[in-house]
């Protein structure tokens, strides 16, 4: 299954860098690399089920020791 | 990308569409019980005042959106680590709209498919709006608008069978601390979240004053949002709508004159097109942001990842969908709450002294 999201993020990887390489920026080709990146090693991380920390959580315990859960 | 211009129509009309993104189905202010409509009515008039904070920290810096004018405001490295505040705080927004459009897809349109297949779908048609540009979606707003407000309009008068006027007696029997929570509620979602507005609308050359397009926008959003939770709570009852997650679709679905039956699907085409909206501003609010602190001066390039990210994000943001709604409804307000209104107020407080001192070094010279 997660053979099938590095596929497509590669395939995307390659369409997006094509004008991108063209423009001979190279900050931005790393910046956009580096995001990419970041953005597949999450999608692979939870398709193999792995529980990521939400920071949902942490604004949610925040929240409710300071109102209480009386809502 | 600076030549984008958007008509003074097409940004009341995007207000207005965004304003009813998740609220026609989720509803707004629900803890106000069978006062929601009165909490809704309450916020919408505090609201003005915080879009007329909004439009005068725009009209200080023409031609600037949020992010440049943090970063003149407070310095640059002040300015930046608000900014990152403000991005993260619309990019987890993002997630839970995604998270929305997940759940509502999962429980009642496709219930046997898994979700990752339609979302990923619309996640392409985000980017395709992302690479189009502001321009391309004011125009196809404009174009769907009559559409939806039509829609909107059209079928509560159709569910006037159903309704009945003691569901919503007595009147501010819960005591008014349920009520003016409700207003706090529905005032910083979904009303509060114009800030996002003034994080994209750089672009715009033809609109002399934001003034008139987010109040107009936002009485007309805020009256389309009072009539379908009036609806709901009359078709329903206040007991079936705290119970449910989606009301409007349960409230449609008993709709039944002659051919007109299972309605629904007007439902979910609103909800398509309002919450495609509201996900595409957001988006362009965070992409644009992340290109100003990094010094970019193009937002495109960097759609896809953003939006992955952002799709990413939303499968783990809440584990459950009870987990959103608990979110939502007690969460949310509060931590929103420092982003659209202290920060904003924050801003506009330096903004003004520093108008001030430039205006009497003018007066002096």
């Amino acid at each position: 299954m997660f053979l099938l999201i590095i596929i497509a993020y590669i395939i995307i990887m390659f369409l997006e860098s094509v004008p991108l390489l063209k423009e001979k920026n190279n900050v931005k080709t790393i910046f956009y690399f580096s995001l990419v990146i970041f953005s597949m090693i999450i999608s692979i991380l939870l398709s193999l089920g792995v529980q990521l920390p939400s920071p949902s959580n942490q604004i949610k315990d925040i929240i409710v020791s300071i109102f209480g859960k009386s809502n | 990308m600076k030549n984008e211009i958007i008509s003074e129509r097409q940004t009341t009309i995007l207000i207005i569409l965004f304003l009813l993104g998740n609220s026609l189905l989720i509803g707004s202010g629900n803890q106000a019980k069978q006062d929601a409509w009165i909490a809704i009515i309450i916020a919408i008039s505090y609201s003005i005042i915080l879009v007329l904070m909004f439009s005068r920290i725009l009209s200080l810096y023409p031609g600037k959106d949020l992010f440049d004018i943090l970063q003149i405001v407070m310095g640059k490295f002040i300015g930046k680590i608000f900014s990152i505040l403000m991005i993260w705080f619309v990019f987890h927004d993002a997630a839970l709209i995604f998270r929305i459009i997940e759940d509502f897809t999962n429980t009642l349109v496709f219930p046997d498919t898994p979700v990752i297949l339609p979302i990923i779908f619309f996640a392409m048609l985000v980017i395709w709006a992302l690479k189009a540009g502001i321009e391309v979606l004011g125009r196809w707003a404009e174009y769907f608008s009559w559409i939806i407000i039509l829609i909107v309009i059209i079928v509560p008068v159709l569910s006037i069978p159903q309704m009945d006027i003691s569901r919503l007696k007595p009147i501010l029997s819960n005591g008014v601390v349920t009520l003016l929570k409700g207003a706090f509620s529905s005032f910083t979602y979904p009303f509060g979240q114009i800030i996002v507005f003034t994080m994209v609308f750089s672009n715009i050359s033809k609109v002399k004053n934001h003034k008139k397009a987010f109040i107009v926008g936002l009485l007309i959003g805020g009256g389309l949002i009072v009539l379908t939770v009036l609806r709901n709570l009359l078709v329903l009852g206040n007991e079936t709508v705290s119970r449910l997650y989606f009301h409007s679709t349960m409230a449609v679905s008993l709709i039944r004159l002659g051919f007109l039956q299972r309605l629904e699907m007007t439902v979910i085409i609103v909800f398509l097109v309002c919450a495609f909206i509201k996900v595409s501003i957001v988006s362009f609010a965070v992409c644009n942001g992340i290109s100003k602190i990094f010094g970019f001066d193009d937002y495109r390039f960097i759609a896809t990842p953003v939006v992955l990210l952002m799709l990413s994000f939303s499968f783990f943001v809440t584990k459950s969908t009870m987990e959103t709604q608990f979110l939502i409804s007690n969460i949310w307000q509060y931590h929103s709450f420092i982003f659209e209104v202290i920060i904003p107020l924050i801003i506009f407080i330096a903004a003004e002294i520093k108008n001030r001192k430039l205006v009497i070094k003018s007066v002096s010279k």
